[in-house]
């Protein structure tokens, strides 16, 4: 049996703050463990420390790693279509994050609720068809992720559990809805 | 220098230095006020020889908290493993297979699912956790793909929905238009729940004459699920409703009322129970409904194209079986449509079948030849007076017969035979035969289709209704299906407007018109179904300024009701079906006073 493989996301509302949504599928894509925030709301304080990297210190620092922490599962491969999430990779030993972007396909879905973006920088991961980027100095390699993908099944889509993801995620957090 | 809320003050002289730090009250400060701050001054530069100054502050933010959804556990399907032998008869047309579409969908495995079925939690599931149970399955397609469900034939997408609208629902009624493929809807999602290991026994209840055909569909739609009819003698059926074990068990109606003791004797409990045909428990008080209502259960849905045959109160009475006291006798239909719409689906071929040729009809209005027309004023005149010298005895089943004298005079005159509509249907026939194609005729009486055929006999007619052994039924339609010479096929409502394929045939001609336009329905779509080659034509015929007009108006009604409930129109029909008063008012006569609380 292959490992199971997270699909982390997380999501910014305009008025109700960060929203975290972290689910963990085998190969078959069933899902197996799923865990999300309550809404996160940066402190003054955090925004002037932080400033423009508030987003990898929120998405990443914060909310990455306290879903991936309270998950009984740890996947090697953590996909996340929030850039600003990569920044949690660091404080997780052997989990490597990969950016995937969904914003073309999940863009009607997602209304309101955006994607922050990162400033940590990336590079280009090409698998196969995927595009995926992982963060500059990730030791994940084009083959180690190669190896992870084959032991999916040949119909999983990776931007697939995020739809699922992201519909949890409204269904957890009414006000997320749009109105 | 300085800046907003710090003050700095420096001093750099040679081989010394030396910083001062201080602190105002500011805007943002007041965040930092609550963390650990230490000050040490001066601070040390490299080359001096005091210790520098550091200043810390120490932020802590607590971590965010974390919701977490468990999942059961063992509940990933079983592999979908090779099928057991069953004991059915070989394959023959498939109502199933008709509603999806024509073609393999090649190797299933290795394509990609690029629709997205989801499966959305029903408005009853209130907890948090059981609606993300839910919404965080996979897609259907990825579903059925992960666990080697092949589909002898891709499902459309309106039928995918279909599933994932019965898959997490424990009360549901699939309300489909007929061919639309309500069987394999219901195989299928059967078929994953048992997989799933959400269901372990699953009743089916149908008419008697759809058990071969379920059994079939099964065979093809879950070849991997064990099938069980329940037949033969007392001692054999009383074994098998004993067998708790058994995946699928399947009963006609007139079974089940007798063996109501058995069962109840039994101590027998279903996961699962499917009534198909469900308006066969639209009277409420029937023992069939009674004894539907008695099965012990933990989900239950219902299986019909037609939940509303007369009023809205036949769907009040499904629901008694779905779900007590869910609906009352008497509710607006507004509030029915808001209390039902998390458990109905209904599709008509209009809206998900947009590739299916047209359903023309044609309302001949004909009028009754002289000799008919001498007949039938005269019966009708003095029926009339019959009726109302009756008096305070006169009931509703004396009007009825008058109707129904009435209508057979539209059809034939009974003394001279001549008939308005034999004319007009030898005419078109002339001209569907000379074209290669092949219609059915429906009437009401198997008197009228007997004498239907004597006339017709060039164009090879056959016939199906109740006079025709039903072990014979099937040799029928087979031989007009294939034999070129015989263009049309003589049906009775009664046995023709169920479980019959014949979309090869682009003519219906309704011979007399039934009592309610559901049923009628049923009957034009034999020919109008998934496969059928091109437009379909039917026929109304009705006898102008006849009592047949006069019912026309009526169903046309009760098709606006029916419209109104399942639609997306807001407003509420005056009338809800065929009343008392309407019976009644056919004949402008007035109800007797001792009778006025009979129902019609």
């Amino acid at each position: 049996m292959s490992d199971p493989i997270g699909f982390l996301s997380v999501r910014r509302h305009p008025e109700h703050g960060y929203f975290g949504g972290y689910l963990i599928v085998n190969a078959l894509a069933r899902p197996l463990e799923f865990h999300c925030t309550m809404p996160v709301r940066p402190t003054r304080a955090q925004q002037l420390l932080y400033g423009h990297t508030l987003d990898d210190f929120l998405c990443g620092e914060q909310i990455a790693v306290a879903m991936y922490h309270k998950a009984k599962l740890k996947p090697t491969w953590v996909f996340t279509d929030c850039h600003a999430a990569l920044a949690g990779e660091a404080a997780l030993a052997n989990t490597r994050f990969v950016y995937l972007d969904t914003s073309s396909e999940l863009a009607e879905s997602a209304g309101v609720l955006a994607s922050p973006g990162g400033r940590l920088p990336m590079r280009p991961l090409r698998v196969g068809q995927h595009k995926l980027h992982v963060l500059a100095d990730s030791p994940a390699t084009p083959e180690d992720l190669e190896a992870c993908l084959a032991g999916l099944a040949k119909y999983f889509e990776l931007t697939e559990p995020f739809q699922r993801v992201l519909d949890a995620l409204r269904e957890a957090h009414p006000v997320t809805r749009a109105a | 220098m300085s800046s907003d809320g710090v003050a700095f003050h420096s001093r750099w002289d040679e081989g010394e230095a030396s910083l001062s730090v201080g602190m105002f009250a500011t805007g943002w400060q007041h965040q930092l006020a609550r963390t650990e701050i230490e000050f040490f001054s001066p601070l040390q530069l490299p080359g001096s020889d005091e210790a520098a100054k550091v200043v810390s502050v120490r932020f802590q933010s607590p971590r965010p908290k974390v919701v977490s959804v468990p999942f059961p556990e063992g509940d990933a399907f079983q592999p979908a493993d090779k099928p057991p032998t069953t004991e059915v008869e070989p394959c023959v047309a498939s109502s199933a297979q008709q509603a999806c579409q024509q073609r393999r969908p090649g190797d299933q495995q290795e394509q990609r699912p690029r629709r997205r079925t989801r499966i959305r939690p029903p408005a009853d599931v209130v907890k948090l956790e059981d609606r993300l149970f839910f919404i965080l399955q996979p897609p259907l397609e990825v579903m059925a793909a992960a666990n080697r469900l092949d589909f002898p034939f891709e499902p459309f997408p309106y039928q995918l929905d279909g599933i994932a609208f019965l898959f997490p629902r424990e009360t549901a009624i699939l309300a489909d238009e007929m061919g639309l493929g309500k069987t394999m809807q219901a195989i299928t999602a059967i078929r994953m729940l048992l997989l799933s290991r959400q269901l372990r026994n699953v009743l089916l209840v149908c008419p008697k004459p759809l058990v071969t055909n379920w059994v079939r569909e099964f065979r093809l739609w879950a070849p991997e699920i064990p099938v069980t009819v329940i037949e033969g003698d007392a001692a054999r059926r009383n074994w098998i409703w004993q067998q708790a074990n058994a995946p699928v068990r399947i009963a006609n109606y007139e079974l089940l009322m007798r063996d109501h003791e058995i069962i109840e004797s039994s101590g027998a409990h279903f996961d699962l129970v499917v009534l198909d045909e469900a308006q066969r428990i639209k009277n409420r008080n029937s023992t069939t409904a009674q004894i539907a209502r008695s099965l012990p259960r933990s989900r239950s849905w219902a299986l019909t194209g037609t939940p509303i045959e007369n009023s809205v109160d036949d769907l009040v009475h499904i629901f008694e079986f779905l779900h007590p006291g869910y609906l009352h006798t008497g509710m607006k239909l507004k509030s029915i449509r808001q209390a039902t719409r998390d458990h109905i689906i209904r599709r008509t071929k209009d809206q998900v079948l947009t590739e299916m040729p047209p359903k023309l009809f044609r309302d001949e209005e004909l009028a009754l030849t002289p000799e008919q027309q001498g007949t039938y004023h005269m019966a009708e005149k003095e029926g009339v007076v019959q009726l109302e010298e009756m008096g305070e005895t006169l009931t509703i089943q004396h009007v009825f017969e008058l109707v129904l004298r009435l209508k057979q005079i539209c059809n034939f005159d009974p003394s001279t035979g001549a008939s308005c509509k034999l004319e007009r249907l030898e005419a078109d026939l002339e001209e569907i035969a000379a074209s290669g194609k092949k219609a059915i005729v429906f009437s009401q009486w198997v008197e009228t289709l007997e004498r239907l055929a004597l006339h017709l006999d060039r164009f090879g007619p056959m016939q199906y209704h109740g006079r025709v052994p039903s072990k014979q039924r099937d040799a029928v339609i087979q031989q007009f299906r294939e034999d070129p010479s015989k263009h049309v096929i003589l049906m009775s409502y009664g046995a023709g407007s169920v479980g019959l394929n014949l979309q090869f045939c682009e003519y219906v001609f309704l011979f007399d018109r039934w009592w309610n336009p559901a049923v009628e329905d049923q009957a034009i779509n034999r020919a109008h179904r998934i496969g059928a080659a091109g437009p379909v034509t039917v026929t109304r015929m009705m006898a102008a300024e006849t009592i047949e007009q006069r019912i026309h108006e009526v169903l046309e009604e009760k098709r606006q009701l029916f419209n109104e409930l399942f639609a997306d129109s807001t407003g509420v029909p005056k009338h809800a079906g065929l009343s008392r008063e309407e019976v009644f008012g056919l004949f402008n006569l007035n109800i007797p006073r001792s009778n006025r609380k009979e129902a019609a």
